[in-house]
């Protein structure tokens, strides 16, 4: 076995099948033209592939009836799909009443933090154990808190009147309709 | 054609993405349905792949096939359902075999003997070569297709299958030669 024959081997099988580049081919093409050995094993491939064919079915031509209204189906999913997508509203952030938890999470903090200072832990340091924390920022921590709050109670009370508003209105309106 | 269609999807048009869907409904059904043994799940997969298709239109790259695109969200969608379902799933691991084509009793039964031959030399062959081999001959895909479709490289797909052809037909020489005496 040649150099070349050890080298195309590989490339037998899609030589048959034309699947080689240009190049690749002409050189399977001119050697095989001369080398005996090379054409028997294509021989080989060839009567390899026959009865491959001859026995495996591809999936287009398989008992496996596509069901006629498949494809339908999909389209109209795709189009109700469509129609959700475009009629989907933007999503928005409710910031009255996201701010709500926001403050709990805040005062659970600004709790924790009165407790440790009254405690006497930190009678003398505000601030707490933490060295880095400087007493400035003790004092925005603190603004900060209650700007929070202040934010939570203002919201809680806007959220609290437009649902009573909002249930009057509805029981007016229920009112009518029995009516 | 195709790739007009594609842009065009992409661009959000529904009856571009209706005709894409046309064209490779039955291919995917097949792809699907010959690898599980339960018609409606085969089904359902299809509709989800091409639904997830169309909402990550965007992502796909011009530069591979959107048949192995669409293929690749459907094995993917396979396997996620096979892993949830554990053992439930119905999978078939065989393969389609043609019919004889002629009446003849004595053909038939050379037809049957051969068909035992190539089962057994499939059979042999390690599973994931065996996927290969099933995604060349039975679902028609090249090279490149199953290549993007597996996440392999070209050069991986090309050896494996080398390797597993000259498997089975060493496999199937030895058969003939048994035969033959």
């Amino acid at each position: 076995m040649s150099e070349t024959c050890l080298l195309l081997e590989p490339l037998l099988y899609d030589y048959l099948h034309g699947l080689l580049a240009e190049e690749e081919t002409a050189s399977v093409r001119a050697h095989t033209a001369h080398c005996t050995r090379c054409q028997a094993e294509l021989a080989r491939w060839r009567s390899f592939d026959q009865r491959l064919q001859r026995q495996l079915a591809s999936s287009s031509s398989t008992a496996h009836q596509v069901p006629l209204h498949l494809s339908q189906q999909v389209i109209r999913a795709v189009r109700s799909e469509q129609r959700a997508a475009a009629t989907e509203p933007p999503i928005q952030i409710d910031w009255v009443r996201g701010g709500a938890p926001i403050a709990t999470v805040l005062l659970a903090l600004m709790a924790a933090r009165l407790i440790h200072w009254l405690g006497g832990g930190a009678a003398a340091d505000p601030v707490g154990t933490d060295p880095a924390l400087t007493e400035q920022a003790a004092l925005l921590f603190w603004t900060l808190s209650g700007l929070m709050l202040c934010y939570a109670v203002v919201a809680s009370l806007w959220d609290g009147t437009c649902r009573r508003l909002s249930l009057n209105r509805d029981s007016q309106l229920a009112g009518r309709s029995d009516d | 054609m195709e790739a007009e269609l594609v842009e065009r999807a992409r661009q959000r048009e529904v009856e571009a993405f209706a005709l894409l869907v046309q064209i490779h409904t039955p291919g995917l059904y097949h792809f699907l349905r010959s690898r599980l043994q339960n018609p409606q799940l085969a089904e359902d997969l299809t509709q989800e792949a091409f639904l997830r298709a169309w909402q990550a239109i965007d992502a796909f790259r011009s530069s591979c096939s959107f048949r192995s695109w669409l293929y690749r969200i459907a094995w993917n969608l396979m396997l996620t359902e096979a892993g949830r379902r554990k053992r439930e799933i119905p999978w078939d691991d065989g393969f389609l075999f043609a019919d004889p084509a002629s009446g003849n009793p004595t053909e038939r039964l050379e037809h049957e003997a051969e068909r035992r031959e190539v089962q057994s030399a499939l059979t042999a062959l390690a599973p994931e070569d065996r996927e290969l081999v099933r995604m060349l001959y039975q679902d028609e895909l090249s090279y490149a297709e199953i290549s993007e479709l597996l996440g392999l490289p070209l050069g991986t797909v090309k050896t494996r299958l080398h390797r597993a052809r000259g498997r089975m037909r060493a496999h199937l020489e030895s058969q003939w030669e048994v035969a033959a005496k």
